[in-house]
């Protein structure tokens, strides 16, 4: 597990919490230990805002909306200079750090990128991005790569073709998000809190029924997730369709692998994770 | 960005009158100079000078390339054929300059523009209740493609014409103002004390804080909502009297985490935000002076008259919502609910809110 990765003299992978003091040693075993972790390319602020997410994520204080789905990861941010990463060291100081160029397929490799779950492509400039997602992609294919670009008319098709899993425009979500502060402030406000869910024990998640569940095969009326747990089944989405069944009839039968979006407490979501059975990523683990 | 000298569309009348002015004084200039020219000829060459309302004369049906008969006295000595020779070749030269300059001024668009300006104006002076767009850059785009979609009148207010331009390829109709936001002239074109809200989406902060400032004090009532690019201004451009702020690059990554921690909801939302014709999450207020003010829930009983689900629901001047509220929760004016459901059954519920 703790093979050598080849080091260069002008990059240093080491754990934040003593920087500049762990050996080289040390640094490179931290990073070749990692296992289904996930890749942060970039410092801007949407990279900033993704590693205060998986922080929250990974401590569990934030967003929890998969309940019990994916486990905890950890991270390795990519950075080229050491200056842009200094402050959010310090903030985040469990977080691993590489000093490199993730446009260049050793830095990536030395990332961990066979082994990683998810690869984050949030640097600036757009062709960056599709680079990094086209070498993420031909190095692993089972790795879930999240692109953002600036506009999204022009470079999505590109990276969508590249291989990434999911293409996000800022401007385009500001745009949205602009507008659905101006027109309709309430539904704003209200998504943030579900987005944030922090002064809430309520929630919007998503439950995955497995294989195994004995959720699987009855329809909602059978399960009666209402008057049983207090949950309201916001949307089903089935692994045949594309789009969401909003609001599903009580007729509607939930299939093995579908995905249930549900809106109610997080104690009653955490009971029905557990009935909905383990996730994939855990079984394959144990 | 915006900061870029660009070619602007408001400009075009300064040019136009000055190229119009050019052979104007040029023509005042020559005729001066031809009548003295005439005078003196007939003074020096003849006994008698010819008077100068036929000197007036004979300039004027040589300027105008008319060519009629000579009248001066002086006409048949040599000084007085060679001046009128370089009279008449100016009178063509400044004929051609004249109609040169007014074709390139109607076949240049500009005045057609100016008609569709004016037009624009006159079009923008009778909107009510609509949405002033500041800025046209990349989020502005998007912000204004929304509005429209949503059905909402939208005035843009852009510097930048390829900008403008490139939004009229998709929205013909748009109204817009090529100018700065800053400007409270500006604002006040655009309609500002007859709208209901305002999006600043400035690619600058500064810019952004400024324009806030401006606004609230035009419009102490409207909905302002700020685009930040630096998170640490948010808190200032709330301070100053934005009603919301957003940060693209913040959401943006929030979104971008979202896909890997929890994507069938970050799509989920993603679909509710902005699906047109599904179903959709929107919010339904009950107005002053509805029926429906002060009853509970079960009373008013939304789902007798429409498809909808209430998600949640917010009392006015409470920072929080209640959630899946119960029947018994009651409601009062101004309570607004969140709604799950198609369009036409939101319409539906805001139309029985309101009975």
């Amino acid at each position: 597990m703790t093979g050598h990765a080849p080091r260069q003299p002008s990059q240093h992978a080491h754990r934040a919490e003593e920087p500049g003091e762990m050996s080289s040693a040390t640094d490179s075993e931290a990073l070749a230990g990692l296992k289904d972790h996930v890749i942060v390319c970039g410092t801007g602020p949407t990279a900033q805002r993704i590693i205060a997410e998986l922080e929250a994520f990974r401590t569990g204080a934030g967003m929890r909306r998969t309940s019990g789905a994916i486990p905890p990861r950890e991270y390795v941010v990519v950075a080229r200079m050491r200056e842009d990463i200094d402050r959010l060291r310090r903030r985040y100081p469990h977080m691993h750090v590489l000093i490199g160029d993730p446009t260049e397929d050793e830095i990536l490799a030395q990332a961990g990128v066979q082994r990683a779950y998810g690869v984050f492509a949030a640097l600036a400039d757009e062709r960056d991005n599709l680079f990094i997602t086209f070498t993420a992609r031909h190095e692993n294919p089972d790795v879930r790569i999240v692109a953002r670009t600036t506009d999204v008319y022009g470079t999505e098709p590109k990276l969508k073709a590249a291989g990434a899993n999911a293409v996000i425009s800022p401007s385009f979500i500001g745009g949205l998000r602009l507008v659905s502060e101006t027109v309709r402030p309430s539904v704003a406000a209200f998504l943030d809190e579900m987005l944030r869910g922090r002064d809430t024990d309520l929630g919007l998640v998503e439950v995955c029924v497995q294989r195994t569940s004995a959720l699987a095969g009855r329809t909602l009326r059978e399960l009666s997730l209402p008057a049983r747990h207090g949950l309201h089944v916001v949307a089903l989405h089935t692994r045949a369709a594309t789009e969401y069944a909003y609001n599903p009839g009580p007729e509607a039968r939930v299939q093995a692998g579908d995905t249930l979006v549900l809106f109610g407490a997080r104690a009653s979501i955490d009971r029905l994770a557990a009935e909905a059975g383990p996730a994939p990523q855990e079984e394959a683990d144990g | 960005m915006a900061e870029s000298p660009v070619p602007r569309r408001g400009m075009t009348r300064e040019p136009l009158r000055r190229q119009l002015l050019r052979p104007l004084v040029f023509f005042v200039i020559v005729y001066t100079a031809g009548v003295f020219g005439y005078y003196l000829i007939g003074l020096y060459f003849k006994d008698q000078p010819d008077s100068l309302i036929h000197c007036v004369y004979q300039v004027g049906i040589l300027l105008a390339s008319v060519g009629f008969t000579d009248i001066l006295s002086s006409h048949d000595t040599v000084a007085g054929i060679v001046f009128t020779v370089i009279m008449a070749l100016f009178g063509v030269g400044f004929l051609l300059w004249i109609i040169s300059t007014v074709t390139a001024f109607i076949m240049g668009g500009q005045l057609t523009e100016l008609i569709g300006r004016d037009r624009m104006r006159k079009r923008i002076d009778e909107l009510r209740d609509h949405y002033v767009v500041c800025g046209g850059g990349e989020t502005g785009q998007h912000t204004v493609r929304e509005l429209v979609a949503a059905g909402h009148d939208v005035v843009l207010v852009e510097v930048d014409a390829e900008r403008i331009d490139h939004l009229l390829r998709d929205i013909p109709d748009l109204l817009y103002l090529q100018d700065d936001a800053s400007d409270d002239d500006v604002l006040r074109q655009a309609g500002i004390d007859r709208a209901v809200g305002l999006v600043s989406a400035l690619p600058n902060d500064k810019d952004n804080l400024l324009l806030v400032v401006t606004a609230r004090q035009m419009n102490p009532a409207l909905r302002i909502v700020s685009r930040c690019v630096e998170t640490e201004n948010e808190r200032k451009l709330r301070r100053i009297g934005a009603d919301a702020v957003v940060s693209p690059n913040t959401i943006g990554g929030q979104r971008m985490a979202g896909e890997l921690i929890c994507p069938t909801v970050a799509n989920f939302l993603d679909q509710m935000v902005h699906d047109q014709r599904n179903i959709r999450m929107e919010e339904a207020v009950i107005p002053e002076h509805s029926s429906c003010a002060g009853k509970t829930l079960a009373q008013i009983d939304l789902a007798r008259v429409a498809d909808v689900n209430i998600i949640a629901l917010r009392n006015p001047g409470a920072d929080y919502f209640v959630y899946n509220p119960r029947g018994e929760t009651s409601t009062v004016a101004g309570t607004a609910l969140v709604l799950i459901g198609a369009p036409d059954e939101i319409a539906k519920a805001r139309e029985a809110l309101s009975e």
